[in-house]
């Protein structure tokens, strides 16, 4: 025993003083600065809208790092300019990893901050959740988010995703929205001899089938460049005019124009992925997500999101943006689903004025704009996304296209993540029994309308729970 | 002509002896080779540039320790190790103890409801850890108020772990007896035989279980996520690398280089222990 | 009176040698397991207290056909159990000889237990891809079709595949201590007798470590009942009827099925008696396979 226990002392020591060592002369933590200052910006603004009459205090917040060291930065960016005008209030920031997993165990031991983070992924279970804080009459009586700014500025459906309930109360402002648009190779287009994506328009699926079967190149069987890397039916269904659930989100749809515009969405997949075999199926791409076929010019498109970005910024070859292609119609601008995370206050803060200082802050103009001059996000305000540096800036890092992102993020609605709060009826519904519409086996797969009959019969079964 | 059978009966057993040493070299050589494919795999991606891994090659070119640097700097791996080691070394060193004590009690010494108490605190592992996290959770964040804090962490495996009394309890069963009524009719208590025979006599089995147990503890993600996964300087070695992958497209070549590098303390530690296995044969002192 | 005085000594002796490890699972356990047992005659959403529901829950458990394929799937699974203890028990024989070179190969063996266990999943994961996998690349140029292995008639031959791989390490590792523990006068005098090397096996080598290989094979089966992050790391998340375990689809309940922690703890209470019978039932056999001294 007595030898075993000096072995362990020796090792523990050298572990300590070895990683006492690297760590001195290694790591330092990275310390992100802008090239701008908070105060030139502020100096955009009015200083007299920030008021707060309330005690000094202290306000919690939660927020997310998904997003690497650069969200962090963001976000103590916008607190530095808010601390400027609110010299009263302290705000406290917790940055909490692996937020979706843990936060939820925090609401049930119920500690919540006073300001907290929420994913519209989440939104509706945590509203259910009745720890949210009823922000109309917050909203109502600021002056600064009056209800000219939200209707002629907001972009549309951002602040729609965050009502809840019978009454439609709004429980969460929102921070950004994160638009999905089609990234594409240029150089693939070049040494393929295909015409670039137009940019000032949504392309029609018909075109687009057209450009991604030229795209594709195929020898002796084996595919070594697919037109498209992957694309999810959200585009499809929606602007073929239809829904996954029936209006209530009780059940399977039973309006003809939902299952029309379903199997015709389905049916493009199903063709690309087996007839045309412009996008790779599930096997074939094993263990590689489309991003990564997308990276090694193994695809020339993918439909992706506004986060992707300062990743493809390092790679070697040339790409750009377009919209995300979609059925031509009234409907087209839903050509995909977008992203987006709120603030929402927590009811039992014994600090709500402040609290809703923060929120308000975040949610106007002058906070949405420290959020852009970090390139993260597409602000919630067409005039901020569209101010002069932040464009001059971001289509010199790339994309060119970048205003691709603001008008996409326009139409585009909340996922089919936002209809209810279990994910089962997607997972074990729509996505797990799509496998059987890409068979390889030509006489295993299904049509699709078989494959619309199992879905509507697994859930229709007690199955949204 | 005697001597001849003889000659050729030794022959016969030297050449056995050859083709069985063989064998065995054979079939261990061939078992290492298989063992090692997948981690070669790791060990090879782990020096390429994160492009190319999609042509593949045994020997990248070129060769590149960009990942490593990028563990060292865009991550506090060290930070991560260190924490690591905080947390699991008290728990395991004294935990194994106490289970240990705990075993010979229900291995040795009867008293009234042994049975029942040895077979609940087994079912205790039993019910799917998944469900109790949530109360558990919740006891630590109300009651204890540990929340954030690395003390769920550590805390209760100083108190033992059933599956690792029931391993020595398995071990000591098959310790003679006979040891133990000597060293009673000397006049020695129950404590003085569990101290001076029985854990001498287990020690390579407590150090086995000290390996595994420190294996485990160091692979654990849920719980440090639960705990301290709110708070990066809290990290541990696993969750600083979990953290490579939440980062859209997995970089495979991080995650292989992190990987590896997890794979040195644990592995270090196994060689200290295998070279107390050798020399530690036990003599039971059966030599009767 | 003597024969009293010395029982109550052994008694006292007895609890103070178990009482740590029970003050623990009382102290860290007991709350959690009790509420697990509530919440699942409960609907509880995290949000709002638990509400009593009877046994609507377990009810619902019998009903449930997802549930009962991934007990399916997790129980061809567990096949890896004994494979695993019975390759690995031939290994530490094998290498339980005073040759050259054993450290090393222990060590090697040992290594895939060491490795974290998500790292493990995506090197495996990848290895098994299609087209860019490497075993797809090595099967091709050996000339033989490759196979599908992560599909549906595959897919628990390529986990069993994995579990024997990362799972020889550790046994061995507690194979080789009992197996040095065995006293070398009783092979000597086995081998005087004439005995040939399966007998040996049987009468000697066996029994003596039939307590060891008991304790592996329940920790093996339980240990094995209860995985899920590397189901859940190799299909990426996706569920399909081939890759869900019981495990994965509980926690599916406490979180991307909504909140349910009340139908999720009735699923696990119901899993771990199965799991219960299980291990009684295993105790109850010992007697005609397990020797102790």
């Amino acid at each position: 025993m007595k030898r075993m226990k000096k072995l362990a002392l020796v090792f523990a020591a050298l572990t300590a003083i070895s990683s006492v060592g690297f760590s001195a002369c290694g790591k330092k933590e990275k310390k992100i600065s802008f090239e701008f200052s908070v105060d030139d910006v502020l100096a955009e603004y009015d200083a007299s809208q920030y008021v707060y009459t309330g005690e000094p205090c202290t306000v919690t917040m939660s927020h997310w790092d998904s997003a690497g060291p650069m969200e962090k930065a963001t976000t103590e960016l916008v607190l530095e300019g808010f601390h400027k005008r609110y010299p009263t209030i302290k705000v406290e920031l917790d940055i909490i990893s692996n937020y979706s997993e843990t936060y939820a165990k925090t609401i049930a031991s119920g500690k919540l901050h006073d300001v907290f983070m929420v994913a519209d992924g989440e939104f509706r279970i945590w509203a259910e959740g009745g720890k949210m804080q009823n922000l109309t009459p917050f909203l109502s009586t600021s002056t600064i988010l009056t209800s000219e700014l939200i209707e002629n500025d907001m972009l549309d459906g951002a602040l729609e995703r965050y009502y809840f309930g019978e009454q439609n109360t709004l429980l969460c402002f929102p921070k950004d929205i994160g638009p999905m648009v089609l990234y594409y190779n240029k150089d693939i287009f070049t040494r393929m001899g295909v015409e670039l994506p137009p940019s000032d328009r949504i392309m029609t699926i018909e075109e687009a089938t057209k450009m991604w079967k030229s795209l594709t190149k195929t020898e002796n069987g084996k595919t070594s460049i697919y037109g498209l890397a992957s694309m999810t039916s959200e585009g499809l269904v929606w602007s073929a005019g239809g829904d996954y659930l029936n209006d209530d989100r009780t059940a399977f749809p039973t309006e003809e124009a939902d299952i029309n515009a379903l199997k015709k969405a389905y049916t493009f997949l199903q063709k690309a992925v087996c007839e045309d075999k412009f996008i790779p199926d599930g096997a074939v791409s094993g263990g590689l997500s489309g991003m990564d076929m997308f990276c090694a010019e193994k695809a020339a498109t993918i439909v992706g999101g506004r986060w992707e970005v300062s990743n493809l910024r390092t790679l070697d070859f040339n790409w750009d943006i377009a919209y995300v292609p979609a059925f031509e119609g009234e409907n087209m601008k839903k050509n995909y689903w977008s992203g987006s995370v709120g603030y929402a206050m927590f009811n039992g803060s014994k600090n709500k004025e402040a609290a809703w200082k923060v929120i308000e802050y975040f949610g106007s103009p002058e906070g949405q704009a420290l959020l852009a001059a970090s390139g993260f996000s597409v602000p919630i305000y067409e005039s901020v996304a569209y101010d002069e540096n932040v464009l001059e800036r971001e289509k010199a890092l790339g994309p060119q296209n970048y205003e691709v992102f603001i008008e996409s993020a326009k139409g585009q609605p909340a996922g089919t993540h936002t209809y209810i709060p279990s994910q089962r009826w997607l997972k074990e519904g729509y996505n797990a029994l799509a496998a059987n519409l890409y068979a390889l086996d030509a006489s295993e797969r299904w049509s699709v309308d078989k494959y619309l009959e199992e879905v509507k019969n697994k859930l229709n079964n007690g199955f949204l729970r | 002509m005697i001597e001849k059978n003889a000659l050729n009966e030794l022959k016969k057993y030297k050449a056995k002896r050859v083709l069985a040493k063989v064998l065995t070299y054979v079939l261990l050589t061939l078992c290492a080779a298989l063992i090692l494919i997948p981690f070669l795999f790791a060990f090879v991606t782990s020096f390429t540039e994160p492009m190319g891994i999609f042509d593949f090659k045994w020997i990248p070119s070129p060769i590149t320790t960009e990942n490593y640097e990028k563990l060292f700097t865009d991550y506090n791996i060290l930070g991560g190790l260190l924490n690591t080691l905080i947390y699991i070394l008290p728990p395991i060193t004294i935990g194994v103890l106490t289970s240990a004590m705990a075993a010979y009690g229900f291995a040795r010494v009867r008293f009234p409801g042994r049975n029942l108490l040895f077979f609940s605190t087994l079912a205790t592992v039993l019910v799917p850890g998944i469900i109790t996290m949530i109360p558990s959770f919740v006891m630590y964040a109300n009651i204890y108020n540990w929340v954030g804090t690395p003390l769920p962490l550590i805390v209760p495996g100083l108190f033992g772990a059933a599956m690792t009394m029931f391993f020595m309890k398995q071990y000591i069963e098959g310790i003679p007896k006979s040891l133990e009524e000597a060293a009673f009719i000397d006049g020695m208590s129950r404590g003085g035989v569990f101290f001076r025979i029985i854990l001498p006599l287990s020690k390579t089995a407590l150090i086995a279980q000290f390996v595994l147990s420190f294996n485990g503890a160091y692979n654990d993600y849920l719980g440090p996520l639960l705990y301290v996964g709110t708070k990066e300087e809290l990290f541990t070695l696993q969750l600083v690398l979990q953290k490579i992958q939440t980062k859209g497209n997995t970089p495979y070549t991080l995650m292989t280089a992190g990987a590896v590098m997890a794979l040195i303390p644990t592995l270090t530690m196994f060689i200290f222990a295998q070279r107390y296995f050798i020399e530690g044969i036990v003599m039971t002192g059966l030599k009767e | 009176m003597k024969l009293k005085t010395r029982n109550l000594k052994e008694y006292c002796w007895g609890y103070a040698f178990v009482a740590p490890l029970i003050i623990g699972l009382i102290l860290f356990l007991l709350y959690p397991l009790v509420s697990a047992v509530v919440y699942s005659f409960s609907d509880y959403d995290l949000f709002h207290k638990p509400e009593f529901v009877g046994f609507a829950n377990y009810a619902n458990v019998f009903k449930d056909a997802v549930f009962w394929k991934s007990f399916k799937n997790i129980l061809l699974y567990s096949l890896s159990v004994p494979v695993t203890i019975f390759v690995s028990l031939i290994l530490s024989v094998v290498m339980n000889q005073d040759l050259k070179g054993m450290k090393t190969y222990r060590l090697i063996y040992f290594i895939p237990m060491v490795c974290s266990s998500v790292a493990v999943m995506f090197i495996w994961k990848w290895m098994y891809a299609p087209y860019y996998g490497l075993l797809d690349s090595f099967f091709t140029k050996m000339g033989w079709k490759a196979p599908l292995f992560l599909d549906k008639d595959h897919f628990i031959g390529s986990m069993v595949t994995i579990a024997l791989w990362g799972g020889l390490g550790g046994r061995i590792l507690l194979f080789t201590p009992t197996l040095r523990n065995i006293s070398s006068s009783l092979y000597e005098a086995a081998r005087l007798d004439g005995a040939g090397w399966w007998q040996i096996f049987f009468r000697i080598t066996f029994p003596s470590i039939s307590p060891i290989t008991f304790y592996l094979f329940i920790t093996g089966m339980t240990g094995v009942l209860q995985e899920f992050t590397n189901f859940n790391v190799i299909s990426g998340g996706v569920f399909s009827e081939t890759t869900i375990v019981p495990v994965w689809y509980i926690y599916l309940y406490t979180g991307e099925y909504g909140y349910q922690f009340g139908y999720a703890s009735a699923l696990g209470i119901v899993y771990g008696l199965v799991l219960t019978v299980f291990v009684i039932i295993n105790f109850m056999a010992q007697k005609w396979w397990v020797k102790y001294d």
